[in-house]
């Protein structure tokens, strides 16, 4: 009896460890790793150089037809053109060998060869657009072309927007260009932009080679 | 001895203003670092600046590496037109490289320029194309950007500058209507074409030409025997009937295409080849033009043929 008693006492439990000491160790360390690794990775991020659009208006890059992201960039680059001449036409009214301030369709398509105006290869591939300049707007400061009737698969109708404020930097090319779905959609009575945008235009913003520059170097 | 001093301040003074005269009216050196941007930049300034290629004629922009003498060279800048949208990264390792980061002015001729996708594939993911230099239309915005940029480093030149820029955008587009002019009187409608590389889409796209095709699955990347075959499937999907390769192109990967498809093949230039010269924009832009026009005249008669048979 009194062995058994002795047994007994003898004996003592011994538990398995749980681990658990561990687990929190490790779980510690991994949430360590994950707190640094997240303030290291949004300290890294990137601004994004792509401007953020809103609904009223269309990337270049990424929105557009062929068709219609072929003539952007024509007019993109009639703009500067348009500028120039504006200027040289103005020196000549003021010396009274000029009316108009603004080249018509005819001389950009005939003289100047300016795309997408000029009658060629180009013109009739995207479409053969009509392009008319606006002058109704001059009380308003802007001079607008207008662009409709193309026939292409997915073309809309067009508006570049020349806006005044480039007063004393004639060497400048401040211009805005506007598509509307609708191909024979008409010219608009104002380029108010909240107007233009209810009558259903949508702005174009280009992906410019400074964009790109950004995020190349950013 | 006091007379000596005296005399010494005005002179000091007088050879100042005769060494800040003789640094002011140094002209400007300008840097560039593609071949058009030399045509450029040389009819845009005359002889009223220097023009300085950052690397030697005759090396390929698409895998160059700088070397020492390139660090040299931008040491001797005070201005360096770039492309700046993928086309001369290498630029910006030599700047680094010689410490001219801050102090170096860039004109980056791109920066107004709308940027395309090199991907005609319409479902395929939109990469910017950086050959905005092998097209008329946007060499235009091109070279108004670098008068305006180089007239602010040279006011008293600036008008100087752009009335060239003008004069030399006048010149390159009515070199480009009389193409046209010969263009449009083709029925080019059966056009199916399909470029090698993706340095014409900017050309083809002033045309009104569409590109079915890019080849290379990347920017100076030759494909792989799979990606081959799926654009030679895709050649055939498509319809393409024209391909058009790099002038100097090595010729079996096109050999391969050819015989595979059946497609007629021409070459265009890249502009990036010979020596810098004030005519080699206009020389390489005329000779794609002719070629173009050559291909179009057979698309005219494959089509006209067609349709006499039918």
């Amino acid at each position: 009896m009194s062995a058994a008693v002795n047994t007994a006492q003898a004996i003592s439990t011994v538990r398995p460890r749980s681990g658990r000491q561990e687990t929190l160790t490790i779980g510690a360390v991994f949430l360590g790793i994950l707190i640094v690794a997240g303030v290291a990775i949004s300290q890294r991020q990137v601004a994004n150089p792509l401007p953020r659009l809103y609904d009223w208006q269309l990337s270049a890059f990424y929105d557009l037809s062929k068709t219609d992201q072929a003539i952007h960039t024509s007019l993109v680059t009639a703009i500067p053109e348009l500028w120039l001449l504006h200027a040289d036409m103005l020196s000549l009214q003021k010396r009274g060998k000029s009316k108009e301030t603004w080249p018509d369709i005819k001389q950009l398509a005939e003289y100047y060869y300016v795309a997408p105006f000029a009658q060629d290869l180009f013109w009739t591939q995207n479409g053969s657009v009509k392009w008319t300049r606006v002058t109704a707007f001059s009380f308003e400061g802007s001079t607008v072309y207008h662009g409709y009737a193309g026939t292409a698969d997915r073309q809309s109708a067009y508006l570049v927007v020349l806006s005044h404020a480039h007063k004393g930097a004639t060497f400048n090319s401040v211009g805005n260009i506007w598509m509307h779905p609708n191909p024979n959609a008409p010219a608009p009575n104002t380029v108010v932009r909240d107007s233009l945008i209810r009558s259903g235009w949508k702005q174009v913003v280009p992906y410019s080679g400074e964009i790109e520059r950004k995020r190349i170097r950013s | 001895m006091k007379f000596q001093r005296l005399l010494a301040a005005p002179l000091l003074v007088v050879l100042s203003t005769l060494l800040i005269g003789a640094v002011e009216a140094r002209p400007l050196r300008v840097g560039i670092t593609l071949h058009p941007y030399y045509s450029f930049v040389a009819n845009i300034v005359g002889d009223r600046a220097e023009i300085l290629p950052l690397i030697e004629a005759g090396n390929n922009p698409h895998n160059y590496r700088p070397r020492a003498e390139d660090m040299r060279r931008v040491m001797n800048m005070d201005v360096l037109v770039v492309n700046g949208i993928g086309h001369d990264e290498w630029a910006f390792e030599i700047i680094q490289a010689a410490g001219r980061e801050e102090k170096l002015p860039l004109i980056y001729a791109n920066s107004g320029v709308p940027l395309i996708p090199i991907a005609a594939d319409e479902g395929e993911a939109k990469v910017v194309n950086p050959h905005t230099f092998v097209s008329v239309t946007v060499a235009i915005q091109q070279i108004y950007t670098i008068a305006r940029e180089l007239g602010k480093l040279d006011p008293d030149n600036a008008v100087f500058f752009r009335k060239n820029a003008r004069d030399y955008t006048l010149k390159l587009r009515r070199m480009k209507a009389k193409f046209m002019g010969e263009l449009v009187k083709l029925n080019t409608s059966n056009l199916r074409c399909a470029t090698m590389h993706g340095a014409y889409g900017y050309l083809m796209q002033e045309f009104g030409l569409q590109v079915v095709a890019v080849i290379e699955p990347r920017h100076g990347v030759s494909p792989t025997a799979r990606q081959l075959g799926n654009t030679i499937d895709k050649i055939k999907a498509a319809n393409v009937n024209v391909l058009f390769a790099e002038k100097f192109f090595a010729s079996n990967l096109a050999d391969t295409i050819r015989e595979a498809t059946g497609i007629s093949m021409y070459a265009f230039s890249h502009m990036s080849d010979g020596d810098y010269s004030p005519e080699l924009f206009e020389r390489e832009t005329r000779a794609n033009l002719e070629t173009l026009v050559k291909a179009m005249r057979v698309i005219n008669t494959e089509t006209s043929a067609s349709a006499t048979e039918s």
